[in-house]
């Protein structure tokens, strides 16, 4: 599973909004194929980590490479074209259109003709969005919308899928859902990202993971090590 | 009862007249989340420019229309790149103070090209004169609801079956998350408001073989767009077009059982007892056109 | 465009320039110089009672001219009728616009920021509507023509005619001293900070009891009133008035005025009345003319400037919170 050069590294990233920076200094490395978890308290930096990447928060010193390319402070627009797709936190559907069209505008950066065949395979993984594609995004539970918007951002077959806490209000039950969808979703070749509060089930499925705080690394390694370690035993798991 | 029934009928069409203006309205508003105090100068370039073209040009009256189509397209495209876009991530008063003075430039050009003396534009049809029993209709009021009624569905299939229409919608519902997949919201916005323009434009176009167009027209006609708008819930064309009905056919109904001199203060007063007293309008809350 | 540096003493430097201009009928008594001076008095009197409202409760009225408006309408009809003296005009003016003001706010001051606009256009065109179908008192579109100008004396020491542009000079410019002292009183008095306050934290100054609807309303008042005795004083010395007084171009002017001058300064709004008012006079260019361009500098404006007007709003108030 672990190659030697990273898909995604960020190095030394200090990145904010206006004057306050969000991030300090943080660095991260992701690889290939592997699921890769970010938690830390409130503000730590997480989500911003995910919007620096995709480029919604402007970088202002180090480097994000992707694949050896540089993608520091490109357009979201272009990021995507690189094969990175973003679930951002909060509903990220449109809730008066079908999920049949909600799949067709996750796609809206593919050509005419090649969009079918896609929401097809989408389907095929995702019975229960073909089973309500008629239906109302906004009529669909919680958790199957968050299962479409990932499925909305998988239609363009990223390379790197990064997720912001996708079980955020979610009931119980449907947390295993959407963690079992990302399971799959990476099966399937997808590098995953994801930040998560929930510590304890997120670094079940982790290969990797990351402990940021006030928007610096505290601790990282793979996930069967941090979820061993004591203070994140203490601070995190609640053992 | 017959006296009724001409009064419906006329304010049917007016309504259908409103219904246009305010569709073009109610899209602008949801993707755009601007609201343009100009668009009923549109409405007013609309009707000048049919009664330059087809009166004072004696140019064939469809021939007419598809020229004031085209120009309305480019002004529309214009409207969009110089007030629009700049002011799109502005606050409300930036966007009021840029439309008002677009209003004011329009209708100041239509003053300085064409006078502040109303005109019309009589076509054979709007001269001719049904009689169904005690009741009189212009021939011409029959075109304007068609031409409305295949705006409506035109536009319907427009933003539910091309991918640029389905863009406008998904802007309109959540337009953070065409950031997400990549909408071009820039593009989308374009085509969204030189609809807009034309549908305005088109509305004169369609009424000014019935009704006098005036420099003033258009500020009355924003603020009665704008009532069907509020009327329907920002956003929702359904309850935009409805409102927009009703609108005509109270009007229609105060002008002649009360005052037709007073029918505009009708809608006005409308529209404010909305604002402060149904604000999400008539038929509840929904999100996007 | 940086706003201009607005300190406390700006209100002395304005009314001294204002007396510097005083002598200026003096020196140059040509009755086209005069009738430019006025006009500008006038704006700066009517743009600064506007912005009362736009710069100090930060609501955009689009019903301003309406008060103007109808001050000049009482004004001639108070002529036509029994000619009073201009002092007794100006107070039946200025009474009757905040009556109209009040009957306003019922509907508007339940609302905010852009619906409170579009509430105030739409009873702006009321009003305007209906002095233009009343025919029977205000002859509608036909204007009322020859205002009585024999009401412009005061107890008979200042005599003021159509013909002695100097004397309506000395009363513009007095009246604007007024209006200027009163802006100041209002922008940095009690009920100024008390604006300031509601304007930077709403919440925050509602929770420690501001009634702020009242401050609000209490100023959209004040403002009316002083727009109503301008129109007043306007209607005699242009001796017509029409129903174009209430349109909307009015307060299109004043929109450019305050918002290309600096909307909450009193430097910038006296600098944006002679802006806009001298040229114009000045190149005698039509209404419709005038229009245009005050519209495309305030397209221009409002698109190309970083922050736009709030940005300079803003400058403003945090000058006016180190003042």
């Amino acid at each position: 599973m672990e190659s030697n050069n990273p898909l995604l590294v960020m190095n030394k990233i200090y990145s904010g909004y206006g004057e306050v920076k969000v991030l300090k200094g943080v660095s991260v490395d992701i690889f290939d194929k592997s699921i890769t978890c970010i938690f830390g308290p409130n503000g730590a930096g997480k989500s911003t980590l995910l919007k620096t990447i995709f480029g919604i928060v402007p970088v202002e010193t180090g480097t994000i490479l992707c694949n050896g390319k540089n993608i520091t402070n490109l357009n979201p627009m272009t990021i995507l074209e690189m094969g990175i797709s973003f679930v951002p936190q909060g509903r990220c559907n449109f809730p008066n259109m079908t999920v049949l069209e909600n799949l067709e505008m996750g796609g809206f950066t593919i050509k005419r003709g090649t969009i079918e065949r896609e929401i097809d395979d989408v389907f095929a993984k995702f019975p229960i969005l073909c089973q309500k594609r008629k239906d109302l995004a906004g009529n669909l539970s919680g958790g199957q919308q968050q299962i479409l918007e990932m499925a909305m951002s998988l239609i363009l077959k990223p390379k790197i899928l990064l997720i912001d806490e996708p079980t955020l209000g979610l009931a119980p039950n449907l947390v295993n859902d959407v963690f079992e969808t990302i399971i799959n979703v990476n099966d399937q070749g997808t590098t995953v990202l994801i930040v998560e509060q929930n510590a304890k089930k997120v670094l079940e499925i982790s290969d990797f993971a990351f402990v940021l705080d006030l928007g610096k690394n505290w601790m990282h390694g793979t996930a069967k090590e941090i979820s061993e370690n004591p203070k994140v035993k203490l601070h995190y798991l609640g053992l | 009862m017959e006296i009724f029934l001409q009064y419906l009928i006329a304010g049917i069409t007016n309504g259908a007249t409103y219904a246009l203006v305010a569709l073009g309205l109610t899209l602008l508003v949801g993707v755009a989340r601007l609201v343009n105090f100009a668009h009923g100068d549109f409405f007013m370039l609309g009707g000048y420019l049919l009664v330059f073209l087809f009166v004072d040009k004696e140019i064939p009256y469809l021939l007419s229309i598809v020229i004031t189509l085209i120009v309305m397209l480019i002004l529309g495209l214009l409207f969009e790149r110089i007030v629009v876009h700049p002011t799109i991530n502005k606050t409300w008063r930036e966007q009021l103070v840029a439309t008002l003075a677009t209003s004011i430039i329009l209708s100041n050009v239509a003053i300085l090209f064409w006078g502040t003396t109303p005109r019309l534009a009589p076509t054979k049809l709007s001269l001719t004169i049904l009689r169904l029993g005690p009741i009189t209709i212009s021939s011409h009021r029959f075109v304007v609801f068609f031409v409305a009624v295949i705006s409506f569905i035109a536009l319907s299939f427009f933003t539910k079956n091309t991918k640029i229409g389905k863009a406008m919608r998904a802007a309109s519902q959540n337009r953070d998350a065409c950031l997400i997949y990549g909408i071009n919201v820039n593009f989308v916005s374009l085509v969204t408001v030189t609809i807009s323009t034309m549908m305005s434009g088109l509305a004169g176009v369609i009424i000014t073989p019935l009704y006098n167009v005036s420099p003033t027209v258009g500020s009355v006609m924003t603020l009665k767009a704008l009532t069907s708008v509020v009327m329907g819930g920002l956003g929702n064309t359904t309850g935009a077009i409805i409102s927009a009905f009703i609108l005509g056919i109270v009007e229609a109904l105060f002008s002649g059982y009360v005052s037709s001199q007073y029918q505009d203060v009708a809608s006005f007063v409308i529209m404010i007892l909305i604002l402060v007293f149904r604000p999400h309008g008539m038929f509840g809350k929904k999100v996007g056109i | 465009m940086k706003a201009i540096k607005e300190n406390k003493y700006s209100i002395f430097l304005i009314i001294g320039v204002l007396l510097l201009v005083s002598i200026l009928p003096l020196l140059v008594n040509l009755p086209f110089v005069l009738h430019v001076l006025i006009s500008t008095l006038m704006y700066i009197g009517f743009a600064l009672s506007y912005d009362i409202v736009t710069g100090q409760i930060g609501a955009v009225s689009l019903a301003h001219a309406s008060f103007f408006g109808l001050g000049a309408y009482v004004t001639a009809l108070i002529g036509k009728a029994i000619g009073a003296p201009f002092w007794l005009n100006i107070i039946i003016a200025t009474i009757l616009s905040i009556g109209l003001a009040i009957v306003m706010s019922l509907p508007a001051f339940r609302l905010s920021d852009l619906s409170f606009s579009f509430a105030t256009l739409g009873l702006a065109l009321t009003v305007q509507l209906v002095v233009k179908n009343w025919v029977k008192i205000t002859r509608g579109p036909m204007c009322i023509h020859n205002v009585s100008n024999s009401s412009l004396w005061f107890n008979g020491i200042l005599e003021i005619s159509r013909t002695n542009l100097i004397a309506y000079f000395y009363l513009f410019l007095m009246v604007d001293i007024v209006i200027i002292i009163l802006y100041r009183l209002i922008s940095t008095g009690r009920l100024g900070r008390t604006l300031t306050a509601v304007r930077n934290d709403e919440v925050l100054a509602s929770s420690v009891g501001i009634n702020i609807q009242r401050y609000k309303r209490l100023t959209f008042f004040i403002s009316a009133g002083i727009a109503g005795a301008i129109g007043s004083l306007w209607a005699p010395y242009i001796s017509v008035v029409c129903p174009d007084y209430l349109s909307m171009d009015y307060t299109l002017n004043l929109l450019a005025i305050v918002f290309i001058g600096g909307s909450g300064s009193l430097l910038g709004v006296v600098g944006g009345s002679i802006l806009l008012t001298v040229w114009p006079e000045l190149l005698r260019v039509t209404p419709a003319f005038r229009l245009i361009i005050y519209g495309l500098f305030l397209l221009i404006f409002v698109t190309s400037i970083p922050n736009g007007v709030k940005g300079i709003i803003s400058n403003v108030n945090k000058r006016l919170k180190i003042n």
